[in-house]
Order: structure tokens, then C-alpha cells, then sequence
């Protein structure tokens, strides 16, 4: 189909381009969507009412490093046609891939728990109780995932998902000190402590969430793209990139200036619509919890099912939603069993919901540096990789991601000791 | 280290509990330790070779002859006679590096499976490698807690699930990079209903799809083809060489072939034209030409035609000699001088019919006819309304062009969702 398009419209250069590039976008914008997520709009959110602008410059190698690691991944699917389960298995054996996945598995427990408080945030901004809105959320995209197709449902929640655009406006309408931003940008304040180190972490692991490696990376196989395609998949993998980066900016941005300069640093959701006021004035809350239950529902729905998918993959057993309870158990018994956790977890009574998140944002920064080595070995070896293995700058900046990370995570587990 | 007092040979074990273990000289020496065991062919599961890799990180590949496996307390380890350097062939694999953890083919459940370990023997002629492991068990003994996990479920009466396969069930492996070939599982791989093919060939990644396919012959290949998903169909024939896609493009029916065409790039498409047989490019040219939503489209060309005056015999005979397969056999149609059909035959009419009658008596004389440029929901009204099997398709002259059959009407407009019964 995506080649009849291309053959009918070879007269329009702009347009032929065009079309191209519509038909093989998806996967980028997609992760780049799902990336905020309920932990995305939390971290950033705590990240603008604590520390004000001082935060804003990790976005920058932030977003270089998701495009160079989310470049590999691409490249890597195109190139072998294969998952980066598969590969991992295939290249580290047994004992790396359990270690990598187990791990991985409680990470995204966590990461689960956090949509779905996202999803009782949200709602609790009109004042229902989580003990309905989570089982029923739960409940409707098990639903939605096993018996209809979640496709049309991840188009729906796509286009939904304009709704974080409303940070943009916000910000802008807040009236925030540019210039100050500049100058925070450019020498931010840093206070070097405990709290601080694991923001960053936290920063990093929400915008390059290890989960979303491995689903970009499935969902340029499944859409069965080649290795000539890889121009066009990169312009959508830099689209997604900078969507993320964007609202990320100016979700911080919004906070920082309504919420830091009144000391208010987010203890529940409520606290986090107060960023968008000066977009919606009394609307503030309602809007906010719009946006943040789409984000949060999109995710819950996505990543249990690319969890599960993957674990199976790596462990060898039978997955995917296109087969049967009987012929994949292992797959539909993991997703059951992860959003049921997810669920259980946000359910305990007075649970801080806004802490699990952003410990969970920590503990996929934690992650990130194991499953990026594993990438950098693999997109480096050219058995695997033929001629397309990483140039210099590629590996530079992946190792250099790795390192640094690690050290920081090291960092993270020594300080309260020093 | 002493040389061990309780030495036992063994019979058979897993690779897993030799890899990286130590291998040991003659003398009790410590040589380094067990990187790899290789076969000499794909296709011949001895071992001939194995690789070392030393304490200070040196790697050798030395002759397997020379080895023998002792177990000790539960640990195993190899002992070395005499160290016999050996090159390393083109055509060896490596246990290790291209087997295990790989996807391969199982014939008998036909599925894609991942080999967790593989099974070694020591018989009369040397050791065998003779089955592999692909199933729970394999993976937990990898992790060396297969024990441990199967006593404790003991304890409720069950135990891990294993599944050992025999090599010679074994399809078709492709390691990394490069493609092996098992000769003996290929055979057992074309017998496999080509609805069971094409569902393992789906289950494969990008590359080894393509290994797969290219090991079939063509007319198994054009089969398996005609039962895949429409997006594998394509990304498959893209991934061919270019005389092996054009060999199973010309089995299949036109139709169908010309929906693949239809889907890929014009060049690879006019690359893949070119090769083709004539007779049969043009055929599918001709179809690519129609509307892609018209019956055109998707009418079969096969077909058999005779002239009225034809005798039961003669028709008989020449049926035959023609060998139609059962879908051809449906669409029998009588044509005048000008090609343009008037009656329709059945095999039941000709079969129980006096030989010397003619073919004008015995047909059926009511033919609805469908233009080729006519649409397929108008069709499908007709269709429906009279309850046919099968209609002839003509073109402006009236001139037999084609046939589309009932099923594969309804079978079009529910993929594309929009039949209503």
C-alpha cells in the first residue's frame, strides 16, 4: 500500500515526499507521545515547581541522547528485521538476558503503577475516588487490549494527546522571564545533593525510558520497514524526539512559573494543574486532568502489553495479542498479572502517588545504562549490523551516556551514607 | 591440580554444562577453558573440533578426538590427550555461536522455537550432537537453578515443562550472519502444509524468512506465498533475488501475482516482469492495466475453453491431457468462432453424458456474464441474486477474458469490509 502512493504521486516531488513520510511515521511519534506520560507530566512538572528554571538545561543532552539511542534502535530494526529482545537473547545468552529482563519486569511494574496513578490523579481532580477509577481503568484497557483492537484505540489516544499542547499555551501566557530562562539555561544554579542527583536521573529515565527502546524498535518491525526506508524513519524518529522534548520544556517551564515562585513543590495532582491557570483559569484543574488522563490511559495500554511481549520474547515463550489465550498463556498470564499489580500497588490506602512516580522515573534511569551498553555491543557488531554499525559521534555519545549515568545512579546509592 | 580420583566417562550431556567449564591436559594441567564445540557440516551433527580460550585470553581450535568429558561432584569437565591444533573450515559451526539461542524450525509442532540448550551423546562413532532443547527446563538449566526449581515443584507433584527436539526434526537455522542450511529437516520442512509454512515463515524475522523461502522449490513456494498476509507477501518478494521471485511469481495464479506486482516499487516490479516467462508477464500485465478494484483485477485467467461442436470424447481426452487441478476444473466454458462464451461446462454434465454427444447439448446454455471493468459490489449483487458459482468475464468485444469464482468474490469483499449479507 505505502509503495502505491509512492508510485501515484512520483510527479510531486514535495508531495510524493510528503506521503512517503506519512506512511511510515508511527513509530517515532508515537513513543515520542507516549514518552509523556504520567511519569513524563509528573517528573517535569516537580521537576519546574522545585527547582524552577534550573532544571531546563538537562533537556538538552537530554534530547540528544534519546535521538542518538533512538536512532540505534531504529537502525537496529531496520537493518535486522529482528526485535531488541531477540537480539539480546541471541547475542548475550541466558543468564545477560534473565538478569536484564527481571529487572526490566519490576521496573515497569512500577512504571505500570505509575499510569494508573496518573489515572486516579487525574480524576481525583473532580473528586472521585481512586478505588473506582483505577480498578475500572484497569479493567477497561484489559478490555480494550485482549477482546478489541487497540490500534484504533492508540490512533484515538494519539490525536488526543494534542491535549499536553495546552502546557505550551500556558507557558507562554504565564509570562515567564525569558531571559531568565536563558541565563538558567545556560548557568544553572546546582546544588550538587541527593535530591538533586536524583531528579536528574529521574529526567533522563522518563525521557528515555528503557520500555520505549524496546516498543520502538517492535513497532519499526511490525510495520515491516527496510533498511532504504531509514531516511524517512529518521525524520519521524527526530519528530517524536523533539514532541517530547518540547512539551517537556514547557511543562517546566509553566510550573516553574506558577508554582516555584509560590514555594507549592506538587504533592498530589491537584497541585500540578495550578501550571495551567494562566491558560485556563478556573478550567485549570479540568484541563490538566484531561491531559494527564489521556497521557495516562495511552500509556497504561501500550506499556504492559510491550512489557509483556518482550519478556516473553526474551524467555522464549509464545506471545502476542494476535494469539489465542491457548496458544500464548505464559504472554496473556504476564500482562494480567502486570496490570493487576500496577493497579494493586496505586490501590493502597494512602499511597503517595506523586513519590512511586518519580522513584519509578529514577529506577528506569538506573536501568537505562545496563540495557544501553547491551545496545552499544550489539549496534557496533557488524555480523549483526553488516556495514551499519555506529559511526564515532553515535558512539561517543552512547558510552558517554552510559558512564555518566552509571556514575550518577552509584552516586545516587552512596550519598546518603556520606 | 591433581588429577581427580573419582574420573567417570560419560554418556551424554548438555552443552550447557561444558561450556566455559575447564578443560584439562593429560597431566592434570589446567588448560583454559571450553569456548565452543564445532560440527564439521551443518548437515553431519559429529563434533570434530572445539575451541579454548586460555587464562591469559589466547584462543585455539584444536581436534575433538582427543577430548574426553569427566564429571566429578556434579562438575563436568573435559581432559585433553594431545592438543591437535585444527584450521577452522568454512562450512564448521560453532555450537555456541550459531545454535544456541538461535530460532530455528520445529517440524512437528510447526513453530518457531529458540533453542535454551543442546543435548550431547557419545556414541561408537565419536560424539554426537542429537537433539536440542527448546523447551522451559533448557532455559532454567542455563541459568544452572533447573534443579532446584524442578524439586521444588516437586512438592506439588509437577515439574518444569522440557521439550527436546532430535536433530534431524530440525528446519532450516540461520546464525548470525550467515545461513546454514540442514539438508535432512528440509525435506521434512517442504511436506509441511503450506498454511503451516506460511505461518512459521510469518513467525521469522526479516532475514531468515528470506533463507527459508529460498530454499523451497518453487512450486511449494508459490503455494506458501499465496497463504500469506499481503504485507508479507511483498516485504518477502522484495527480500528475494530477483530470478527466485520471478520463478514463484510465474507459479502462482495471475491474479495473484499481479497483486504482488501491483504492490511493489515500479522498477522492482518491470525488473521482475522482465524475468518472467513471457506468455505468462504478459498475462499479468494485462492484469495489472484493470482498475484495481474491478473484477479484472481479480479474475483468474486459468481457465479451458472448447468449441460447441466438440464431442463428450474428444472433450474427455483433452480434459485429460490438460490435467486441470480442481479450481481450474470449475471453470469449463464453450465459446463461439469470436471467443465470446455461451455455454458453461460441468465435469458432472460431461461425466454423465452419452460419449457422442456434443458439447451444445449437454451445456448450460444460461450465462450471466461479467464485464471485466464492471465492479465488484455489482458483481456481488448479482452474484448473491442468482446464487452462481462461477462467472465468465468478458471484455467490450465479448470476448472471454476471464473467470471469478463465487468464494473468492466474498472472500474480497470481506477483507475489505464491504460485504453485507
Amino acid at each position: 500500500m505505502r509503495v502505491k502512493l509512492r508510485n501515484w504521486l512520483a510527479k510531486h516531488t514535495f508531495f510524493s515526499r510528503l506521503m512517503i513520510f506519512l506512511s511510515v511515521f508511527g513509530p517515532g511519534i508515537v513513543t515520542g507521545s507516549v514518552d509523556n506520560d504520567a511519569g513524563g507530566i509528573t517528573t517535569y512538572s516537580v521537576a519546574g515547581a522545585v527547582y524552577g528554571f534550573h532544571m531546563l538545561w538537562t533537556l538538552v543532552p537530554a534530547f540528544i541522547v534519546l535521538f542518538v539511542v533512538q536512532e540505534m534502535n531504529a537502525r537496529m530494526g531496520l537493518v535486522t528485521g529482528k526485535g531488541l529482545a531477540d537480539l539480546i537473547r541471541e547475542r548475550f545468552g541466558v543468564k545477560v538476558t534473565f538478569f536484564i529482563f527481571i529487572v526490566m519486569l519490576i521496573a515497569d511494574l512500577g512504571n505500570t503503577a505509575t499510569e494508573f496513578a496518573g489515572v486516579a490523579g487525574s480524576l481525583s481532580v473532580f473528586g472521585i475516588s481512586k478505588y473506582y477509577t483505577v480498578p475500572v481503568a484497569a479493567i477497561g484497557v484489559w478490555v480494550l487490549v485482549t477482546r478489541a483492537s487497540y490500534k484504533t484505540a492508540e490512533r484515538i489516544f494519539l490525536v488526543l494527546s494534542f491535549a499536553l499542547l495546552s502546557y505550551v499555551a500556558s507557558a507562554f501566557l504565564a509570562r515567564p522571564d525569558w531571559s531568565a530562562i536563558g541565563s538558567a539555561m545556560v548557568h544553572p544554579k546546582i546544588n550538587f545533593d541527593h535530591s538533586y542527583v536524583a531528579m536528574i536521573i529521574g529526567l533522563i529515565g522518563t525521557t528515555i525510558a528503557p520500555w520505549m527502546q524496546f516498543y520502538m524498535q517492535a513497532a519499526i518491525i511490525e510495520k515491516g520497514l527496510k533498511a532504504d526506508d531509514y531516511k524517512y524513519a529518521i525524520v519521524d524518529v527526530l519528530v517524536g524526539c523533539v514532541a517530547t522534548v518540547v512539551v517537556a520544556f514547557f511543562i517546566m517551564v509553566a510550573c516553574a512559573t506558577t508554582l516555584h515562585p509560590h514555594g507549592i513543590h506538587i504533592s498530589e495532582a491537584a497541585d500540578a494543574a495550578q501550571a495551567l491557570r494562566p491558560l485556563a483559569g478556573r478550567f485549570a484543574a479540568e484541563l490538566f486532568a484531561f491531559g494527564l488522563f489521556v497521557a495516562s490511559i495511552f500509556s497504561a495500554t501500550i506499556l504492559p502489553l510491550s512489557c509483556a511481549f518482550t519478556v516473553c520474547e526474551a524467555f522464549g515463550f509464545e506471545a502476542g495479542i494476535d494469539k489465542s489465550p491457548q496458544e500464548a498463556p505464559a504472554f496473556y498470564r504476564l500482562y494480567t498479572t502486570i496490570i493487576v499489580i500496577g493497579a494493586a500497588i496505586i490501590l493502597i490506602p494512602h499511597a503517595p502517588l506523586i513519590k512511586i512516580t518519580i522513584w519509578t522515573q529514577v529506577a528506569d534511569g538506573v536501568l537505562l545504562p545496563i540495557v544501553l551498553v547491551a545496545m552499544m555491543r550489539l549496534v557496533n557488531d557488524s555480523e549483526i549490523m553488516g556495514k551499519h554499525i555506529n559511526g564515532r559521534v553515535t558512539n561517543f555519545v552512547g558510552w558517554a551516556t552510559a558512564i555518566i549515568l552509571s556514575v550518577l545512579s552509584l552516586l545516587l546509592l552512596v550519598m546518603p551514607w556520606w | 591440580m591433581a588429577v581427580p580420583a573419582g574420573i567417570s566417562v560419560f554418556q551424554a550431556v548438555y552443552l550447557s554444562h561444558i561450556l566455559k567449564r575447564v578443560v584439562l591436559a593429560h597431566d592434570g594441567s589446567r588448560l583454559g577453558r571450553l569456548e565452543d564445540i564445532f560440527l564439521a557440516r551443518a548437515d553431519s551433527p559429529r563434533i570434530v573440533a572445539f575451541r579454548l580460550r586460555t587464562a591469559k585470553g589466547q584462543i585455539g581450535t584444536y581436534d575433538w578426538s582427543q577430548v574426553t568429558f569427566v564429571e566429578e561432584d556434579r562438575h563436568y569437565f573435559l581432559r585433553v590427550r594431545d592438543l591437535r591444533p585444527v584450521a577452522l573450515g568454512e562450512s564448521m559451526v560453532g555450537l555456541a555461536r550459531q545454535i544456541l539461542d538461535q530460532q530455528i524450525i520445529d517440524i512437528n509442532d510447526r513453530k518457531v522455537v529458540r533453542v535454551n540448550d543442546i543435548r550431547l551423546a557419545s556414541l561408537s562413532g565419536g560424539v554426537y550432537a542429537v537433539a536440542v532443547d527448546v523447551g522451559f527446563s533448557g532455559f532454567l538449566r542455563r541459568l544452572g537453578v533447573v534443579e532446584s526449581v524442578n524439586s521444588f515443584l516437586q512438592l506439588f507433584g509437577r515439574s518444569v515443562p522440557g521439550r527436546l527436539i532430535l536433530w534431524g526434526d530440525i528446519g532450516v537455522l540461520v546464525g548470525p550472519g550467515k545461513k546454514i542450511k540442514l539438508s535432512v529437516g528440509l525435506d521434512k520442512l517442504s511436506r509441511l502444509h503450506p498454511v503451516d509454512l506460511s505461518a512459521i515463515i510469518e513467525d521469522l524475522d526479516g532475514r531468515m524468512r528470506a533463507v527459508v523461502f529460498d530454499a523451497l522449490d518453487e512450486e511449494r513456494a508459490a503455494d506458501v506465498l499465496e497463504e500469506m498476509k499481503d504485507d508479507t507477501k511483498v516485504s518477502l518478494v522484495e527480500d528475494l533475488p530477483v530470478e527466485k521471485a520471478a520463478d514463484v511469481l510465474e507459479k502462482m495464479p495471475s491474479d495473484e501475482a499481479a497483486d504482488i506486482l501491483g504492490d511493489l516499487a515500479s522498477d522492482k516490479a518491470q525488473e521482475l516482469l522482465n524475468e518472467m516467462d513471457q506468455q505468462v508477464s504478459e498475462q499479468v500485465r494485462e492484469i495489472l492495466e484493470y482498475p484495481e478494484d474491478s473484477i479484472g483485477a481479480i479474475m483468474s485467467t486459468d481457465f479451458v475453453t472448447f468449441r460447441a461442436d466438440r464431442d463428450v470424447t474428444q472433450t474427455l481426452e483433452d480434459l485429460r491431457a490438460l490435467r486441470p487441478d480442481e479450481k481450474r476444473a470449475q471453470r469449463i466454458f464453450v465459446v463461439d468462432a469470436n471467443d465470446r462464451p455461451i455455454g458453461i461446462l460441468t465435469l458432472a454434465a460431461l461425466v454423465g453424458a452419452a460419449p457422442q454427444a456434443q458439447l451444445s447439448e449437454i451445456m448450460n446454455k444460461t450465462v450471466h456474464l461479467a464485464q471485466d471493468d464492471e465492479s465488484l459490489e455489482r458483481l456481488f449483487s448479482r452474484i448473491t441474486r442468482y446464487g452462481l458459482q462461477s462467472m465468465p468475464v468478458v471484455d467490450s468485444d465479448g470476448r472471454l477474458v476471464g473467470a471469478v469464482m463465487t468464494d473468492e468474490v466474498i472472500f474480497r469483499m470481506f477483507r475489505d469490509g464491504r460485504g453485507k449479507l
